[in-house]
């Protein structure tokens, strides 16, 4: 028989102002199950708290309605003191009356009466309310990172100083990301190997890092505290046992390939690591162009090899691991400028991009340090950037600002001129975005003391004339018409989510935007969690960031993922999805639509016929507690704990025309 | 095509393929059939074939557990697809006795309906086929002008003339049950008619608790009914049943492409969702 | 019993009075829940026709539910969940939008003029969307009028 206390609060005057709260706790008298309610100031003090308990004890309640704020803030609070007074916690339930209803109304009769059914709606779910009890599971203590860019690296860093196991699953042959490909990073114009590389070494020295580049994650099955993770060893076709790392094999390889590294500027061989500081330091064979695997000719590599480190038949290995979180790190690519006609439909080779000048400027890069001309290897002597091409364009690019692209502009333009001191420079821009700790400071300074001409306008047109590119745009400040003949346009290309984001994402179960950056829990509040539990975002991959905000988030998720991992055991929500096997008969539409993949099919032996059959069965570990299954299912098999039909059929219940219950 | 019929059955029972055999028999009347359940050789003479076979048998299959051959007709057939497709019945479990369909009629000798814009005089899987030795007239039937017509003609109505129209239908239904006896994919071990806790529909027949039922019902076959009609031949008041079933397969089939019975591998609409999905009613 | 409160006491709240809709919102609590709190915090104003009752995820809400609230005489039904794609379940609300597209055509062919049901994805970022879309359906459902499709005579017998 229910005993259901009703506790109003007036929560100063945000409540009462609005709605009669005495009226409300009068009403409540009347409602089926009910014994006592009272109205108080401010149910969430410790006195209103204190109230809670003491009432619970002293009329024996076995169910709490708390009229006050929206669940998202107290539900937890109440809960605990619902506990406290010696009640299963899942026997409290709050009534808003104040998001939705005192703040949101004028008129104090209307939200008096909808504060009164929204309490008569609540104070008949509570009377369906069942006690759940949360359950444990255990902890993995290993965490996951899937990419080993900077953010991966540093998230690496922080968790195997805090004690923590950790392994890198990186794509590419060498960890480092895009970082490695730049020249010097702003404000400060550190070398971006320079800072970048002791982190590298760090992380392929410290015993509580395993890397596995040249990589990929498989599959990720599981959920947190014991994700299941299958990873995908490519074969470099070169034993990393033996290999030291001399190099003879690619010293001595006779194909030439334009160097992806260098962004096409610049050959690498079939055999070869990316850049000179690579981490792990042996290469790979690309199979596509070694002349052996393609034609069984050649093989020098393997004769050269003093370590005989180099094995054609190595294959694919699939290893499975398990680890209590992940963290992705995926980071960015760049987009597509073929898009726009006119800059050239990518067709023109003096039309490069940001990341093309950042190999042109690096001296350890393809052009040793000179700002060419890719068409003619000429040294470039005037050079136009152009800001925002594909950011900020919800027509035929991304809506978004890519945040960076000012400032590596104005970095890039600054050392063209420090190569350079004859060349010009000019940029074209909409607005210049430098928020960050001396950036403001640094783009006067570019503008300033290195003469580089800014001019706020678009550029509506680029075409090749005498061999050279005739830019025209305009400077709106002035009004002018601008053209310039340009030996290179650099154009600062948006920063985009990898066209592979999204199948990560289903494969984590972790939702993204519709610019396929990952979606964070809170924008404001969570920025570096998911709303699955256990799965946490660092870096781009979840927006443009740059470097210094990119080693903070890394830094944010590992204490994110450290903190889950100091539990021994962690506690699951036990709102979630049961099957009454009685009455399922089996037809799986449930399994169909779990998007956990929480169900399974489940062979038993039927309570009153002795008869085999099949029903559906749900792993509680890895329901999430949608509901979904729920819905779908006919004959009501499945009920979902803390939302349970009954329970959302009081409330609807309540909503219409007023009936007698029976206790 | 009967001594066809009955030679492929004495085969399958002889060969240990099957042990039993669903199919038609002649009923006490000498015109209409009934179903029969046979087990041995010399049983297969019970059978027939001819166009009062109207049953669709495949509501048999979901309680047989062990080898079954079953008569079925193109219609039948898809039913048997829709009960693979939601795990009531293997498909190695049943030994698919197609038969060539001309159309079938009703106890005053009319052509059914649902034969009039029938395009599965072959049914769409089979272990076995039973063909006509005479060829089929090619009376192609103008098919989607025939198909939703009945839907059509409804739809054209304004709101509340429909809602009188079902009103009128839904006061006659005396909640028999019959339509979800009859139906194959009514398969539930406990309907949610059974169901007091919470109580869904009321049980004892009034306007309100009819309406309910028969939205409920309909909903639940919706993207799953194969229109086999049997479920309106049985209603012993005749609520246009196909008129309500066809509407969601009509809707289905132009939001979705769907169309049930055809393939057991794909899932049920309702289970299964595309990332365009129409939604341009969802503010 | 003892303890149930007499014929009198008992509370008897009447379906709707003329020009006054009572709407049934159900809001899955990760976007469109925290979206109404937001415009809450936000102060948008809206009517007050509408009672909200929660669920984890729009997948949760059962058509059959929205049956109930028009069969036993609620003037309008609200479903609202996360935009597609963000859903904190990461499928649920595709699920939603296949079952209502299908639910809302069986609604309007049986005779339940499409006034009274309506679909909404508000994010937790939405409050200001939320309260327009109050109004709107409001606005619409008052529109079609007061639901008389079951009278109350009918409960006797039923």
């Amino acid at each position: 028989m229910a005993r259901i206390g009703v506790f109003v609060c007036h929560c100063g005057t945000n409540i009462a102002a609005t709605v009669d709260v005495k009226k409300v706790a009068q009403a409540a008298k009347s409602f089926p199950g009910v014994r006592f309610t009272t109205d108080y100031r401010y149910m969430c003090s410790d006195p209103g708290q204190d109230l809670v308990r003491r009432m619970t004890k002293e009329h024996s309640l076995t169910g709490i309605v708390v009229a006050s704020c929206s669940p998202s803030l107290h539900e937890k609070t109440f809960r605990k003191c619902t506990k406290d007074a010696g009640l299963n916690p899942y026997f409290c339930e709050m009534a808003n009356i104040r998001e939705q209803c005192s703040w949101v109304h004028d008129d104090r009769e209307e939200a008096t009466s909808k504060a009164i059914d929204i309490v008569r709606l609540t104070a008949a779910k509570v009377r369906k309310n069942k006690p759940l009890q949360t359950a444990f599971i255990p902890v993995e203590k290993r965490v996951l990172i899937i990419g080993g860019g900077i953010s991966g690296i540093q998230a690496a860093i922080d968790i195997a100083f805090a004690g923590f196991k950790t392994v890198i699953v990186e794509r590419e042959p060498s960890i480092g990301g895009r970082m490695a490909m730049f020249d010097k990073t702003f404000p400060t114009l550190d070398c971006a190997a320079c800072i970048l590389t002791p982190k590298m070494v760090e992380v392929s020295q410290n015993d509580r890092i395993k890397l596995y580049t040249y990589s990929e994650v498989e599959t990720v099955s599981g959920y947190v505290g014991n994700f299941e993770v299958k990873i995908r060893r490519k074969a470099r076709l070169i034993n990393e046992d033996k290999c030291n790392g001399c190099g003879t094999c690619w010293q001595r390889c006779p194909v030439r390939v334009p160097s992806e590294f260098d962004m096409n500027l610049g050959k690498r061989k079939a055999i070869y690591v990316p850049f000179p500081q690579a981490v792990p330091n042996v290469p790979v064979i690309d199979r596509e162009h070694c002349v052996y695997l393609s034609k069984k000719k050649c093989g020098i590599c393997k004769k050269a090899c003093p370590f005989e480190a180099i094995d054609y038949e190595q294959e694919d290995e699939i290893i499975e691991e398990k680890f209590g979180t992940i963290i992705v790190a995926t980071g960015f690519t760049m987009f597509d400028h073929s898009i726009y006609g006119e800059y050239g439909y990518g067709k023109y080779k003096n039309v490069t991009t940001g990341l093309h000048f950042e190999r042109m400027l690096n001296s350890a890069g393809p052009t040793g340090g000179k700002v060419i001309r890719p068409s003619d290897g000429k040294e470039a002597q005037k050079v136009v950037f152009i800001q925002c091409v594909g950011s900020r364009d919800e027509a035929r690019g991304v809506p978004y600002c890519s945040r960076l692209c000012c400032m590596y502009t104005a970095k890039q333009a600054l050392l063209l001129k420090e190569h350079n001191p004859g060349a010009e420079a000019y940029v074209f821009y909409i607005d210049i975005r430098a928020a960050g700790k001396n950036y403001e400071e640094f783009v006067e300074r570019v503008q300033d003391e290195y003469g580089v001409t800014y001019l706020r306008g678009r550029v509506s047109k680029i075409f090749e004339r005498n061999g050279r590119l005739r830019v025209k745009g305009c400077d709106t400040l002035s009004g002018a018409q601008i053209e310039i003949d340009a030996d290179l346009v650099v154009l600062a290309t948006a920063l985009i989510a990898r066209p592979d984001a999204p199948g990560l994402a289903h494969m984590l179960h972790i939702p993204y935007d519709q610019n396929h950056l990952f979606t964070e829990a809170h924008p404001k509040l969570a920025p570096v969690e998911t709303v699955t539990t256990g799965v946490f975002l660092t870096g781009a991959c979840q927006s443009p960031k740059d470097v210094p905000d990119t080693v903070a988030t890394a830094s944010a998720a590992s204490v994110k993922a450290c903190g889950l991992l100091s539990h021994d055991k962690l506690p699951i929500e036990p709102q979630i999805a049961r099957v009454n096997v009685d009455i399922c008969s089996g037809c799986l539409a449930c399994k169909d639509v779990c998007p956990f993949g929480a169900i399974e099919k489940e062979e038993i032996v039927d309570r009153i016929t002795q008869e085999k059959r099949w029903v559906a069965k749900i792993t509680p570990s890895l329901c999430n507690g949608c509901g979904a299954c729920n819905t779908t299912c006919r004959p009501g098999a499945i009920d979902l704990d803390g939302f349970t039909e009954e329970q959302i059929f009081a409330e609807v219940d309540s909503l219409v025309a007023g009936k007698g219950d029976e206790k | 095509m009967v001594e066809q019929l009955r030679q492929k059955a004495k085969e399958l029972l002889r060969n240990r393929k099957v042990e039993l055999i669903i199919g038609y028999q002649r009923s006490n009347n000498n015109i209409f059939t009934t179903p029969c359940f046979i087990e041995t050789e010399d049983e297969v003479s019970r059978l027939v074939w001819d166009k009062h076979c109207i049953y669709n048998l495949s509501s048999y299959l979901k309680e047989i557990k062990k080898g079954v051959g079953i008569v079925a007709k193109g219609c039948d057939v898809k039913s048997i697809v829709a009960l693979i497709q939601e795990n009531q019945i293997d498909r190695d479990q049943v030994k698919i006795i197609g038969v060539e369909c001309q159309g079938q009629v009703d106890e005053k000798g009319q052509s059914l309906e649902k034969c009039q814009s029938c395009q599965v005089h072959i049914p769409g899987i089979y272990d076995v086929l039973i063909r006509s030795k005479t060829p089929l007239s090619k009376n192609e039937p103008e098919e989607s002008a025939e198909e939703y017509s009945a839907v059509e003609e409804l739809e054209a109505k304004s709101t509340p003339e429909r809602w009188r129209f079902w009103q009128q239908q839904f006061e006659k239904c005396i909640r028999c049950y019959a339509c979800r006896q009859i139906c194959p994919l009514c398969y539930c071990s406990e309907c949610i008619t059974e169901k007091t806790v919470p109580q869904w529909i009321r049980p004892s027949p009034s306007l309100r608790g009819n309406t309910t039922w028969n939205v409920v019902r309909a909903f639940h076959l919706a993207g799953r009914c194969i229109d086999c009609g049997e479920c309106e031949r049985v209603c012993p008041v005749n609520i246009p049943l196909r008129k309500l079933n066809k509407k969601l397969q009509k809707e289905i089939m132009a939001m979705f492409n769907y169309m049930p019975g055809f393939d057991s591998k794909n899932k049920p609409p309702l289970t299964d969702f595309r990332l365009d999905d129409p939604e341009e009613f969802v503010r | 019993m003892k303890d149930s409160p007499s014929v009198e006491d008992r509370d008897l709240e009447p379906k709707s009075s003329e020009g006054k809709a009572k709407i049934a919102a159900f809001l899955c609590k990760w976007c469109s829940y925290a979206g109404a709190d937001l415009a809450g915090g936000s102060r948008r104003k809206y009517p007050a026709n509408v009672r909200i009752i929660r669920t984890p995820c729009s997948a949760r809400i059962n058509p059959l539910f929205v049956w109930k609230c028009l069969e036993e005489g609620l003037d309008g039904v609200l479903v609202s969940g996360c935009h597609p794609g963000e859903c904190h379940y990461t499928e649920g609300n595709y699920h939603t939008r296949r079952t209502f597209a299908v639910f809302r055509k069986l609604l309007e062919y049986i005779g339940i003029e499409s006034e009274r049901f309506h679909m909404s994805w508000v994010s937790a970022a939405e409050g200001d969307k939320w309260a327009e879309v109050v109004k709107e359906v409001v606005k619409t459902v008052e529109s079609a009028g007061p639901n008389k499709y079951f009278s109350k005579s009918e409960e006797a017998h039923g």
